[in-house]
């Protein structure tokens, strides 16, 4: 497969508000300390929308928001893919809550809000962005099947993408049965051209093996098994050290997704 | 973009129409409906829905018991039927496990089981019961696995939920997958089963309507919630080239509500011009329209808006929303396949209940089920978060 050019990057975490401060500590320039996630407000919404969206519809909004601010594209012009591993397990408690009571009164907001979409719809309304859209999971490979479709969209329609991998911790009713316990999310914009603002070039290949691949930054190995897209941390690492370097994210049973890094 | 999309090699279908495609191509020429008086559970609501009968006599087999939900027992009941599995295994044969994608559309996925896990909570702690199984059956992505693991599939996988353009998309990323030559050949399709969640959820918003939907009626009030599956088989070569094949496909966004269309159907038009201008067809000569139309007052005119600004003139247009309910992240496939079969047998389906079309509304709707050529359809699916997609299907080589 050709390469991509990565853009810009944004990162939601604790102790990771944004890029900056992330690619610091992944670089060891800075130590890492687990501070919450500032609070955010999607400016970009009206006021209206802006009141209804749910901390996740937030989390991933964060991400997205600073890796379009750290590009030079003009956010209407470019597709997103849109991945978690199941999107808001909160609405969901609250739906399902409600089904328990009588006459079972589904708040309708809750409801267009449950949509596995509601993130990248409410991003497009935001930006104005009528490009194409893709929601996604593929459960704890989320971020690996994303990172795919979003190469497989650069390069077929050789348009700007941007990826944004997000998940929340859910509530404690579900919390013995999920994954994620640690929020996170990031969002990375890719060209099928390199620009000027061109942060690196990538390769992905899939590959029928699966070495442990483990973090250099072990500070952030608790977050990064802590959250099931945060895999991305294994990419994020070489984006911030920005030598010529691969990881191989999980994928599948027996294989794996490596990614060739190369800086621009 | 891209030059070459894949054949349509094989397909299934299962809906409140009955199991597999010809029970869904008997019913829409013989004018039988598959609605019927809201019966789901306990649910008191005063609605007609499209439900598939036999769900829950499914058997999920010993080893997968841990996916057991009416989403994935509907996936089952509808894989098998059509023969669809010995095409599965000619593809493995042929080209290898790793290189057989899987993309499936789905919006609900097996909430139905936390539903019932709701129920049937701790009284002194509220927690769900340990049987409830959260990854295998609700995740969005659980249809994705039991289906993987079924066939034993090793290629690229991945669920799209993009409500009701689910299983539209599933076209488009195959294809993507297909050209950049992660997959010679991929099963996409789309399930998506009854649940309380969206019975009372779009209750809630108000859009479901008391009697049998009417698409494109003056009196349309609403959509019947359905439930249903199908499966297509992408392959980028087909031993018979004139096989029906993908020719375009259109995704946009519409940048307006996340619950209501563009009134003046900008995404969808924005959807359905992407489409046209991928299959490059002289004229743009479409000879079939499926609508999405759902029937809700702001859908149909919304889509009616979009096709005006598509279209010089309006091809022939239905929506079979009235046959099978709206299967939401089921629907694009069921509609796709349909359109297959039209072009296949040479029909148009027709808008069954709808009596009085709206005046306000493009003029032309199909009401009965007729026989004529077609060649190609072009086949509307848009979803709440303004998800729009559109399909044309055709022959390479009419």
């Amino acid at each position: 497969m050709k390469s991509v050019y990565l853009e810009s990057v944004g990162i939601a975490a604790p102790g990771l508000a944004n890029w900056p401060e992330c690619s610091d500590v992944l670089r060891g320039k800075s130590g890492y300390q687990a501070q919450p996630i500032p609070r955010f407000v999607p400016d970009s919404l009206p006021v209206n929308e802006r009141r209804r969206i749910s901390p996740t519809i937030r989390l991933a909004l964060q991400a997205a928001t600073e890796a379009i601010q750290h590009s030079t594209l003009d956010p209407a012009n470019v597709a997103t893919v849109f991945a978690t591993s199941n999107g808001d397990l909160e609405i969901c408690d609250r739906i399902c809550t409600a089904l328990t009571l009588p006459d079972r009164p589904v708040s309708p907001t809750d409801f267009h809000n449950s949509i596995h979409n509601a993130p990248a719809g409410y991003w497009s309304i935001g930006y104005h962005c009528r490009m194409p859209s893709t929601s996604i999971s593929a459960g704890d490979e989320s971020f690996t099947a994303a990172l795919l479709e979003s190469v497989t969209q650069v390069l077929s329609e050789n348009q700007p993408i941007m990826l944004v991998a997000y998940d929340q911790p859910p509530p404690d009713i579900f919390s013995t049965e999920y994954t994620s316990t640690i929020p996170f999310s990031t969002a990375l914009v890719f060209t099928h051209q390199r620009t000027d603002h061109s942060m690196a070039e990538l390769m992905v290949v899939p590959v029928e093996k699966q070495s442990p691949q483990a973090l250099q930054t072990v500070a952030l190995e608790n977050l990064r098994s802590g959250n099931s897209v945060a895999q991305a941390l294994l990419l994020l690492e070489m984006v911030a050290r920005n030598s010529s370097a691969e990881c191989i994210l999980p994928y599948h049973d027996s294989g794996g997704l490596q990614v060739n890094y190369l800086p621009c | 973009m891209l030059e070459k999309l894949p054949y349509i090699t094989a397909t299934t279908l299962t809906n409140a129409l009955g199991e597999g495609n010809a029970a869904t191509m008997h019913a829409l020429r013989n004018q039988q409906s598959g609605l019927r008086k809201c019966d789901f559970e306990d649910t008191g609501l005063d609605t007609w829905i499209g439900r598939v009968n036999n769900v829950e006599q499914v058997e999920i087999p010993n080893s997968l018991k841990h996916f057991d939900c009416r989403n994935n027992r509907l996936a089952l009941l509808a894989i098998n039927q059509d023969d669809f599995n010995s095409e599965i295994s000619r593809v493995c044969g042929q080209y290898g496990t790793s290189r057989i994608g899987l993309f499936l559309g789905t919006s609900t996925s097996g909430i139905h089981e936390a539903e019932l896990a709701y129920r049937n909570r701790d009284e002194e702690s509220g927690s769900l019961p340990a049987s409830f199984d959260l990854h295998h059956t609700h995740l969005i992505h659980s249809v994705v696995e039991f289906i993987r693991e079924l066939l034993g599939l090793k290629g690229p996988s991945l669920a799209i939920s993009t409500a009701c353009s689910s299983s539209a998309k599933v076209f488009a990323a195959a294809s993507r997958h297909m050209h950049v030559g992660l997959c010679d050949a991929a099963i996409v399709g789309g399930v998506d089963s009854l649940c309380l969640s969206t019975l009372y959820g779009f209750n809630a918003l108000q859009l479901i309507s008391p009697l049998p939907c009417r698409p494109w009626d003056i009196e349309r009030k609403g959509i019947n919630i359905g439930e249903g599956a199908g499966f297509a088989l992408l392959e980028r070569d087909a031993a018979d080239k004139t096989s029906i094949a993908l020719l375009g496909y259109g995704e946009s966004s519409d940048a307006h509500h996340i619950a209501t269309p563009h009134p003046d159907g900008k995404g969808a038009a924005l959807a359905m011009e992407r489409a046209l201008q991928m299959a490059n067809l002289a004229d743009n000569v479409i000879d079939y329209v499926n609508l999405h139309g759902t029937a809700t007052p702001s859908n149909d005119s919304s889509e009616d808006a979009a096709l005006r600004s598509v279209f010089d003139r309006i091809p022939p247009f239905s929506s079979t929303k009235g046959w099978t309910g709206h299967t939401l992240g089921a629907a694009g496939i069921t509609e796709a396949i349909i359109a297959c079969q039209a072009i296949e047998h040479g029909f148009i389906p027709g808008t069954i209940n709808t009596s009085q079309p709206d005046k306000q509304l493009s003029e032309g709707i199909v009401l009965e089920t007729h026989d004529c050529p077609i060649n190609t359809v072009l086949s509307n699916s848009f979803g709440f978060g303004g998800s729009n997609c559109s399909l044309i299907f055709g022959r390479n080589e009419p």
